[in-house]
């Protein structure tokens, strides 16, 4: 607009006719929002244009007309120095100004004003032309304009305090490597590991010129260049002293265009986590190590998800890797011993129904088929509102524990047996000794009394007295022998030789009495038994046939053997003249029995066979029938 | 002695019942001396008497430790015959426990310890008249 009334002043004709002047004036700044004024030398107006005519007519009432003097419209304050800026033109000074014009209500109109000489053809000055122009509201805008900017650099300096004061450390270049921008944490930082001191625009590649991660940086600015965010963890140590930092590589997008104008970098110091995080690790390795030195696994169990959580430990309890565990109960389970799934199942059951902790011992079978026995012990988790959600449990290897328990059970059984069976011995043997004493005493005394008559009769009943004794002793002895045994002198003895072995020591007895035996015990049969005392089981059952043996026929002796759950068993089978087990059931093994009414007949025998026998955590049993013959069991316990 | 008409010895042991009556015999202890091995065969003996309205015997003299029944068992079938016949445990043992056992039955009069002797014998005497 303002080139526009430049041409129209240059278009004016300096005519001396001030009518054509005027009428020019009107017809030429039809279009224009300009003012435009002509002054003779004399101040006199020569012409204007109806903008201006409207202006001092609508502000100040003043109704501009040809031939007046400017200086009558000019407020007396200013005229001076308007006489001054008309003088100048006059005297072919170009004058600009702005000028603020106060109207009468409170507003101000900006003018942006220009005094320029006025020349007629013969280049003459004439008088002036002022030219004005309405600027107020290019003002406006441009205070507008420096209030924005002015918003800007605030809004820069708080971000620059904010990004300042950030923990992390942020930079940010251009697809040139020219940094944008940082923060006094980035500059602090370069300036301490590189010794440079950082400007904007300074060229990033140039800072990482000797850094030994830069093609690790050089790739992270890659992948952010092509619009992708890069994480990575950087690791450094200095002064021996551990630093993590998290270090992103960001794209930065064009508003408009969506294209990677740069990348925004933020490194995030994360030692203090890593520190945290590792002494977790170790505490949770040296927990590992504890449980592994204890024997104590840890189990944890969720009610909703059915999924149980084993430690390493524990596992191994199962003898389980990790990888073979697909943390479900019934896998659990399958890993119990047959014998206690039903318990832990019942115990697992009710806990779970009553929401109640529980403990357990049980026993698991592993693949090599050893045995653990384990303890389990309990506690209920509850979430905020007192519902059980699960429950965590220890689990102990207690093998070491149940092993000695059952060989103190074992050995205080044997040692409650063994006494017993010394009261037992030493009340018959007291008995046998007394009885047979007193009797030789009396049939003694009666010997000398007699001389004559039944003497006979008395010499004999005096044999069996001292045969009596004799073999009470001979008990006796073996008992002592027997006293010295314990669990050490358990061998491994094949049954079979030992059988023939006690045959062959009473052949001749057997030859005499036409009595057979049969030995069909298997030849691999081994037992680990106290040699004293099968030796001992053997002989007395042995005599016992040939003494029982039937009067009517010839003894058949037969030996076999079978195996029964944890037991060898040997059968030794008589024809002899049998038991009446309707009689005798209850009394064949105890105390001072004899069942025939034979005179050889102690009663020792079968008792101190059956002590044996369960001495060696064995039994035997007996099945026979009158006139016909008797069966002995002895079941020899395998385990020992 | 004050003989007694007829008394029961019941042992397992022969020797003892032929040494018993030996000496039962010499100090005239009694008229008659029936003798058992078995006590069962004793209780069978008893019963049959006492329903037959026969002699039934002033004293019996029993062994604790015999075959099939023991002095114990024939106690026990003994007193549901409800007799007041004395009886005397005539046993080799020694046993404090046999002795104490044998006082908490009120037909067992005395716990006589073998050998039997005059002495002895006396005593019993003595215990039935009394």
């Amino acid at each position: 607009m303002k080139n526009l009334d430049e041409n129209i002043i240059s278009d004016i004709i300096m005519s001396d006719d001030h009518k054509i002047l005027a009428e020019q004036f009107s017809i030429l700044t039809i279009n224009s929002e300009g003012y435009f004024l002509l002054v003779g030398n004399d101040y006199k107006i020569i012409a204007f244009n109806d903008n201006f005519h409207d202006l001092y007519l609508q502000y100040f009432g003043l109704d501009v007309s040809i031939g007046d003097s400017i200086i009558d419209y000019t407020p007396p304050e200013r005229v001076e120095e308007v006489k001054i800026i008309y003088s100048n033109a006059f005297n072919g000074i170009v004058y600009k100004c702005e000028l603020d014009l106060p109207l009468p209500n409170e507003n101000t109109i900006v003018f942006k004003s220009s005094y320029r000489p006025a020349y007629n053809a013969k280049k003459e000055i004439i008088g002036a032309i002022l030219h004005s122009y309405d600027i107020t509201e290019y003002k406006e805008l441009e205070k507008e304009k420096e209030n924005a900017q002015k918003q800007i650099e605030l809004d820069n300096i708080n971000f620059r305090a904010l990004i300042d004061h950030s923990p992390d450390m942020i930079w940010s270049f251009d697809l040139n490597y020219n940094l944008i921008n940082f923060n006094s944490l980035f500059e602090q930082y370069v300036n301490a590991a590189f010794n440079i001191q950082v400007k904007a625009n300074h060229n990033y590649i140039e800072v990482l010129d000797d850094y030994p991660k830069r093609d690790l940086f050089q790739k992270a600015t890659e992948q952010a260049f092509s619009g992708k965010t890069f994480k990575f963890i950087d690791h450094n140590v200095i002064d021996s002293v551990e630093l993590w930092h998290e270090i992103s590589f960001n794209p930065i997008f064009n508003v408009d265009t969506k294209k990677v104008t740069g990348v925004a970098c933020i490194s995030r110091d994360i030692t203090e986590i890593k520190t945290n995080e590792k002494r977790l690790l170790l505490s949770e390795k040296r927990q590992k190590q504890a449980q592994t030195i204890a024997g104590l696994g840890s189990w944890h169990f969720d009610l909703k998800t059915k999924i149980s959580s084993l430690s390493d430990e524990a596992l191994s309890l199962f003898g389980m890797k990790a990888s073979e565990f697909d943390a479900q109960y019934s896998t659990l389970l399958k890993h119990i011993h047959v014998d206690d799934q039903v318990i832990f199942q019942n115990a697992i059951s009710e806990a779970v129904l009553l929401k109640k902790d529980f403990s357990l011992y049980y026993r698991i079978l592993k693949d090599d088929n050893s045995i653990v026995h384990v303890f389990t012990d309990t506690d209920f988790e509850y979430d905020d509102k007192g519902n059980a959600i699960g429950f965590y449990g220890i689990i102990l290897d207690v093998t070491e524990r149940v092993t000695k328990e059952a060989e103190l059970k074992k050995l205080l059984f044997l040692t409650q047996k063994h006494n017993e069976w010394l009261n037992n011995f030493t009340h018959i043997v007291s008995h046998n000794i007394r009885s047979n004493n007193n009797n030789i005493k009396s049939l003694v005394e009666l010997l000398i009394e007699n001389t004559e008559g039944d003497r006979d009769l008395l010499f004999k009943m005096l044999k069996t007295s001292t045969n009596k004794l004799d073999e009470t002793i001979y008990h006796l002895s073996e008992f002592v022998k027997f006293q010295n045994q314990n669990e050490k002198n358990y061998t491994l003895l094949n049954l079979k030789k030992e059988i023939t072995k006690s045959t062959d020591g009473i052949n001749q007895h057997i030859i005499k009495t036409n009595s057979t035996i049969i030995n069909d015990v298997s030849d691999s049969i081994n037992l680990k038994v106290v040699p004293a005392f099968l030796e001992s089981i053997l002989m007395n059952l042995l005599t016992n046939a040939i003494k029982y043996r039937s009067p009517d026929r010839p003894l058949i002796l037969k030996y076999s053997s079978e195996q029964i759950e944890d037991f060898c068993v040997l059968t030794i089978e008589d024809n002899g003249i049998g038991i009446d087990m309707d009689k005798h059931r209850n009394a064949i093994f105890g105390l001072f029995k004899t069942f025939n009414g034979n005179s050889d007949s102690v009663g020792l025998g079968l008792f101190m066979t059956k002590n044996q026998v369960e001495l060696m955590q064995g039994k035997i049993e007996i099945e026979s029938t009158l006139g016909k013959g008797t069966i002995f069991k002895i079941y020899f316990y395998e385990k020992n | 002695m004050r003989k007694i008409d007829l008394a029961y010895i019941i042992d397992d042991d022969e020797i003892i019942i032929y040494l018993t009556d030996k000496l039962l015999k010499k100090v005239e202890f009694s008229e008659k001396v029936e003798k058992f091995t078995d006590a069962s065969a004793a209780i069978e003996r008893l019963k049959l008497s006492i329903e037959m309205g026969e002699n039934i015997p002033e004293v019996i003299l029993f062994d604790l430790n015999m075959p099939v029944m023991n002095g114990w068992d024939f106690i026990e079938e003994f007193r549901k015959l409800k007799t007041d016949i004395p009886a005397f445990v005539f046993t080799s043992s020694i046993d404090p426990a046999d002795k104490q056992k044998s006082f908490q039955y009120p037909e067992i009069k005395d716990f006589i310890t073998k050998p039997l002797t005059i002495q002895k014998l006396d005593k019993i005497l003595r215990l039935i008249t009394e």
